[in-house]
């Protein structure tokens, strides 16, 4: 096909044209895609006081850590704490952490106000970001009184 | 192929070759993720030197002229390294040392001021620049001292310093910081020494005053926290050691002298602070 002077000029003048469009769309579509991402985001943002204090209400809550169950009738009691589970292993077990790694995950330091006696997961470097205070019932031997547990919350390092 | 279908065609190719280029861009930086800690420092390394190199100036030592300006196109890849200490007293003490030199090693070794400031454009610069820098500031490191039994006070981290040399280098940690291609600083701000399962911040902060403006002097004044360094102009020490004297000015006092410290220097300075001042002071960012 053969073109004219002027109709040569045309073609080329509209790659330039389309050329430009081609990047500015483009652009124009990553921008739209980042907007909407970073919309959901902002939707679905939590606070980290949530997300950690999901984890940490198992300590007072679950059996499985330092919540005390009833051997007779099986029974845990929310916002409690047995005694004799009151130890490193059982927070080891309890909230497993990566020796090596794992200060890139949440971790805690508790303390038991009145007795004055603390655990602290494998990889608390005391950086507190926050602190909360939960009462509870203290288990031992058969005796049960009200204390006050202290959580010294650290987020990733 | 009439001329339409040209067109098309070409948006569809330059379509294709943009998207392309996003997505090897997402894929190396996904790559990247899991690096080394020597990888880490030399990525760092040729970052800051390339952006060195590449640094543009324009009219910038007069400040007459109509526009001046430094444009620094090339990025700073660098990323703060997490890194678990283990160990008794020694031998923490030798490797704090050398990430103190590691991270002065990683930013230029004084070499360049004022290299982890962004671009940086000003109209009329008699008229309207004020020599006022941002904290551009920079965590190299974050130390996490995973033993029981270390106790360092701070006069033994400043001797340590003052008179160890460095693994690979016939030169002290101190000397290799205040005298070794440019001039600098080492700011030691935990007036309790370090301890056992705690952790600490190595950062890099580029040079900020053009001009001591008394707040080394203030330190001078009240002994509060170790500072080793070249004083303005090179002519002298300025050599503390107080952890006592930092509690007498009180909680307040003491943060506001950190404050301080961290915000404002006159020559580039490796800082080791507590990891919360390392965050709240200074951080990850690159001021652009």
């Amino acid at each position: 096909m053969i073109f004219s002077k002027k109709a040569q000029f045309s073609p080329a003048r509209k790659q330039m044209y389309f050329m430009i469009i081609g990047f500015v769309m483009t652009v124009i579509l990553f921008g739209a895609f980042f907007m909407m991402n970073k919309y959901k985001n902002d939707l679905t943002k939590y606070p980290d006081e949530l997300e950690s204090s999901l984890i940490y209400s198992r300590f007072v809550n679950n059996p499985h850590c330092f919540a005390y169950q009833d051997s007779t009738t099986n029974r845990t009691y929310p916002y409690s704490v047995d005694l004799s589970k009151f130890n490193e292993q059982r927070i080891h077990d309890c909230y497993p952490l990566n020796r090596e790694k794992g200060f890139e995950r949440y971790n805690f330091k508790v303390i038991i106000e009145g007795r004055d006696i603390e655990l602290k997961t494998n990889n608390f470097f005391n950086r507190v970001f926050f602190t909360k205070y939960y009462d509870v019932l203290i288990y031992d031997n058969g005796e049960k009184t009200k204390d006050r547990l202290i959580l010294l919350v650290q987020k990733e390092i | 192929m009439n001329k339409k279908a040209i067109a098309i065609n070409v948006l569809i190719s330059i379509m294709i070759s943009v998207l392309f280029l996003f997505m090897v861009g997402s894929a190396i930086k996904n790559l990247d993720t899991n690096k080394e800690e020597k990888e880490l420092e030399v990525r760092c390394k040729t970052s800051i030197d390339n952006r060195a190199r590449t640094a543009i100036g324009v009219n910038e030592d007069s400040d007459l002229s109509v526009l001046k300006a430094t444009i620094k196109s090339s990025p700073v890849l660098c990323e703060t390294i997490k890194k678990k200490l283990k160990g008794d007293d020694s031998k923490v003490l030798r490797e704090i040392s050398e990430k103190l030199a590691r991270c002065w090693w990683m930013f230029g070794e004084g070499k360049y001021e004022e290299i982890l400031h962004g671009t940086d454009v000003s109209f009329l610069p008699l008229l309207f620049d004020h020599a006022e820098m941002k904290n551009s500031c920079f965590d190299c490191y974050n130390l996490m001292i995973d033993s029981n039994n270390v106790d360092i006070t701070p006069p033994d981290l400043t001797r340590y310093i003052y008179e160890t040399s460095m693994l690979n280098f016939n030169m002290t940690y101190l000397e290799y910081i205040q005298t070794w291609n440019g001039p600098g600083k080492v700011v030691f701000l935990a007036p309790e020494g370090i301890k056992s399962e705690n952790a600490y911040t190595i950062s890099f902060a580029a040079k900020n005053k053009e001009e001591d403006n008394g707040v080394w002097k203030i330190v001078g004044a009240v002994g509060g926290a170790v500072v080793l360094g070249l004083v303005t102009g090179g002519t002298g020490w300025v050599a503390l050691a107080g952890a006592a004297t930092m509690s007498a000015i009180g909680v307040s006092g003491v943060r506001d002298l950190k404050a301080a410290l961290m915000t404002e220097r006159d020559v580039s300075t490796i800082y080791l602070t507590h990891l919360a001042d390392g965050e709240n002071f200074c951080g990850n960012g690159v001021v652009d």
